[in-house]
């Protein structure tokens, strides 16, 4: 029952939302302003609303001169009915701020939906002068802004009032943050407000405590910049930052310097807190064109040039590293590599660059350009000098620092040989790589791989099965190590060896005694190896049978090893010297009665 | 009847196998087709499904050049990354990155500043020398240590064996961590809607919404590092929409904020 009602419910939902489907083919699109009236103070949001669908939309929003829209809107999607008709739609929502007073209109433009394209109607929106509200608003904001100012103000100091274009100087850009200024954080660092400079990342600033200025004691921030004059002119530059402070949370007290207020800066909200420097005049004036050399590439500065090759003999085809440093004050950041001159004794590929100095301001220190050189023909030839043309900004002048040439004798390759008809394609290979040649697109897609990630070795299989393999290696060594390391019976074993030789050469000698004595005492030797009994050499023939016996040796060993004692010592004590055959047979049996309790 | 079956289906798997091998070649050519003929956005396209087979330095090289031309700076940013990914000593890929981040703007990636020897790249090879370094260490001292090694000798041996084996430590977990950074790596990208400018910034937002102000902007192609949480999984929440928004960033943690999923992409192309 249960499952059949649950059924019923999912036909009707469906039934009642089907409609929704088929409206996304009725796509119809509205723009207002909401509301489309307002006073130049205030702001208004640029609305467009597509009925028939949730999907996102794509395109661009025209530009209005004197309208700033928001950089992203807020969506709102919806699905209802109304008088029983299903509904969708999709809402953006754009904050629009003027900048003057008139009237301003949007123009009907094209958006995409589901891939295909609609108009978006024009829209009108008129601005009117601001009313006296909003004039005592902009009032009070004023005086507000000028007790800030000197609670918290930004500073820029430079050498001088004018930049040549491209050129870059090293400025100080001060914070100054008045000591009973609550001051939290610095939520945004310092940004630049103008075009005609571009400026450089800022680093870590250097910290003042305790520095007077007027009747105030401040706390000053200072970061090194490097400044560019980038757009020839007259501009205006200045700087923006973002404190964090904290203040009196009294409702009553708007923010109408709400931390004057309490002299003890102690509890309360926190509140950010813009600080704008005053507006600097600077004039960008355009490079000289008089005296401007053919190969002048942008350098501006006081700069040295030197060049060095890694090698000064080589053989055809190797290559060989030029490097190119260039030393001074300017404009590091904007440096183009000089191009290696054309030569049919050369080819240079495109460089690799380095800078040794300040990498924030970029202004001060050293840029090296490291080329590599192939050699095309053999012979002494000479890496030609490079030139490095650049403007000096405190003489007015163009200079060009020049390096010296390096001889290279470059061996022939025992292969090599440079056929006629090649020599073109060589050529148009040459001008092929080029650093200026960025955007080339290649035609075959090279070495395939599964993704762009990256496999880090603990999470490999193979490394750990290498280190497996390791341990292994390791553990065997240390097993061989442990199992041969037994002293006493290395050193049994030794004296074994010793007594061996002594019998063999007594055999070869004939020297009966000799060999009876090393006989006597290797047997008690083996038998006490074999038998684990630590000083067989105290004890007699008979105890050594008995050993034996109790070690459960054959009786066929036990009466050869009693024999051959027994031999030992009538030799000892008859003091006869046995015959050269005797010496034989008692060796070789000795030797097989050795093998056999070894074996055991 | 049946070895005709046999017959039939081994023939398609015949013909039909190196087939799926060469799609991706198959659109990679298309796309430099496409791309020959002026038709930029097709050959972006092309490229986008010859990815789904496989990458290679090539496609990513040729991706970003597109988008470059395109002006869509933090896409090409990102393909030249994922380029460099893939072939981490191509000077061309490398001068055409530094020259697309000039272009739009965009310092260059904290991750760039640090030692080449402690790259990525490098991670398995300062492991596989420290583990060299201390199997075979062990094994030479167990071989030399009871007979052939003095007293000083030996003392020497251990004290460089330590030191060797301190450093290549140090060196690998240095290399370690520059992996592990690179796969919270992402770059800001424009996301494929509505906007006034597409070269206008990215607002990071205070709270994961829409309606919420930006604590700061990030201009497209800069490099941007997602939060993690105590899982070690990226700091995210999903909207009711089903959007979901990530807790970002940058290296020097100056500016911090919201991003939607569509307004940044990982280099790694992954969101765990």
């Amino acid at each position: 029952m249960g499952k059949t009602l649950r059924y019923c419910f999912l036909l009707l939902g469906w039934i009642a939302f089907w409609p929704l489907t088929i409206l996304s083919a009725n796509v119809r699109i509205e723009a207002i302003f909401d509301p489309s009236s307002i006073t130049l103070s205030n702001r208004t949001s640029y609305k467009i609303v597509i009925h028939g669908t949730q999907s996102n939309p794509q395109g661009a929003v025209p530009q209005v001169p004197g309208l700033v829209l928001s950089n992203n809107p807020r969506t709102f999607r919806s699905a209802s009915f109304i008088n029983g008709v299903p509904s969708i739609k999709a809402e953006l929502s754009f904050d629009v701020s003027p900048q003057r007073e008139g009237t301003f209109t949007i123009p009907a433009w094209q958006v995409s939906v589901d891939g295909k394209n609609y108009q978006v109607p024009p829209s009108t929106l008129q601005v009117l002068p601001p009313n006296q509200a909003d004039i005592a608003r902009q009032k009070a904001q004023q005086e507000q802004d000028r007790d800030l100012q000197e609670a918290a103000f930004l500073e820029l100091t430079t050498e001088r009032p004018f930049f040549f274009k491209g050129e870059t100087r090293a400025a100080k850009l001060s914070l100054y943050l008045w000591e009973r200024l609550p001051v939290t954080k610095i939520d945004q660092l310092p940004q630049k407000l103008g075009d005609g400079f571009s400026i450089s990342e800022l680093d870590q600033p250097e910290e003042k405590r305790n520095v007077s200025r007027g009747n105030k004691i401040y706390s000053v921030f200072t970061w090194n910049i490097g400044l560019t004059g980038a757009l020839s002119g007259k501009h205006t530059l200045s700087f923006a930052s973002t404190i964090r402070v904290r203040v009196k949370g009294s409702k009553n007290s708007p923010f109408g310097n709400p931390f004057f207020n309490d002299p003890f800066f102690g509890f309360g909200r926190e509140q950010a807190l813009e600080i704008q420097s005053r507006t600097y005049d600077f004039e960008v004036r355009d490079l000289p064109s008089q005296g401007r050399p053919a190969d002048f590439q942008g350098a501006v500065g006081s700069f040295s040039a030197s060049s060095s090759i890694d090698l000064d003999r080589v053989s055809l085809g190797d290559p060989v590293r030029l490097k190119f440093v260039i030393q001074g004050k300017g404009n590091f950041s904007a440096m183009p590599a000089p191009a290696f001159p054309e030569s049919d004794r050369f080819r240079a590929g495109p460089p690799a660059f380095s800078f040794e100095g300040n990498q924030i301001t970029k202004y001060q220190g050293s840029q090296s350009f490291e080329y590599v050189l192939t050699p095309l023909t053999a012979g002494l030839l000479e890496v030609p000098t490079m030139q490095f043309p650049y403007f000096d900004p405190e003489q007015e002048k163009y200079f060009t620092a020049t390096t010296s040439a390096h001889p290279l004798r470059v061996d022939p390759g025992e292969k090599w040989a440079q056929p006629p008809s090649q020599a073109s394609p060589e050529k148009s290979d040459l001008t092929r790589i080029s650093t200026r040649d960025l955007f080339q697109t290649e035609s075959e897609p090279g070495t395939w791989a599964p993704s762009p990630s990256i496999v880090h070795p603990l999470q490999s299989g193979l490394f750990w099965t290498l280190q497996a393999v390791g341990c292994l290696i390791f553990a065997l060594v240390l097993f061989l190590k442990v199992r041969k390391k037994d002293p006493r019976r290395d050193a049994l074993l030794r004296k074994e060896r010793v007594l061996q030789g002594k019998l063999s050469s007594a055999v070869k000698l004939k020297d009966g005694s000799s060999f009876y004595q090393n006989l006597r005492k290797i047997l008690r030797l083996r038998i006490g190896l074999v038998c684990g009994h630590d000083h067989p050499a105290a004890l007699s023939t008979h105890e050594l049978i008995g050993l034996l016996q109790k070690n459960h040796f054959s009786g066929e060993v036990c009466s050869e090893t009693e024999n051959l004692l027994r031999q030992c010592d009538d030799e000892e004590y008859a003091a006869s010297s046995g015959s050269a055959q005797a010496l034989q047979v008692h060796y070789q049996q000795t030797t097989a009665l050795l093998k056999k309790m070894k074996r055991r | 009847m049946t070895f005709r079956l046999i017959k039939f289906l081994l023939g398609i798997a015949v013909v039909a196998f190196p087939l799926l091998g060469n799609e991706g070649h198959r659109l990679f050519y298309e796309a430099v087709r496409a791309e020959a003929n002026g038709e930029l956005r097709n050959a972006v396209d092309l490229y986008l499904e010859a990815s789904a087979f496989g990458h290679s330095a090539n496609l990513h090289g040729n991706l970003a050049n597109l988008y470059f031309k395109l002006e869509k700076y933090g896409h090409s940013i990102l393909h030249y990354r994922k380029a460099l990914l893939l072939r981490p000593d191509d000077r061309e890929f490398a001068a055409n990155l530094a020259f697309a981040q000039e272009i739009a703007g965009v310092a260059n990636p904290a991750t760039s500043s640090t030692d080449p020897a402690f790259s990525t790249s490098h991670t398995w090879a300062w492991a596989l020398t420290l583990s060299l370094f201390i199997w075979g260490g062990l094994t030479l001292f167990c071989i030399l240590l009871p007979h052939r090694l003095s007293k000083s000798s030996a003392w020497s041996f251990l004290t460089l064996w330590i030191g060797l084996i301190a450093f290549l430590s140090w060196a690998t977990q240095q290399s370690s961590l520059q992996s592990h950074l690179l796969t919270r790596e992402v770059i800001v990208i424009h996301p494929q809607t509505v906007l006034p400018n597409p070269g206008s910034p990215v607002p990071l937002r205070r709270f994961a919404g829409d309606g919420s102000s930006a604590n700061t902007e990030v201009k497209p192609g800069e490099c941007l590092f997602l939060d993690l949480n105590d899982q070690g999984t990226p700091k995210s929440h999903p909207n009711a929409e089903g959007m979901v928004w990530y807790l970002l960033r940058s290296q020097d943690g100056k500016k911090k904020g919201w991003l939607k999923e569509d307004e940044f992409s990982p280099i790694l192309g992954q969101l765990d």
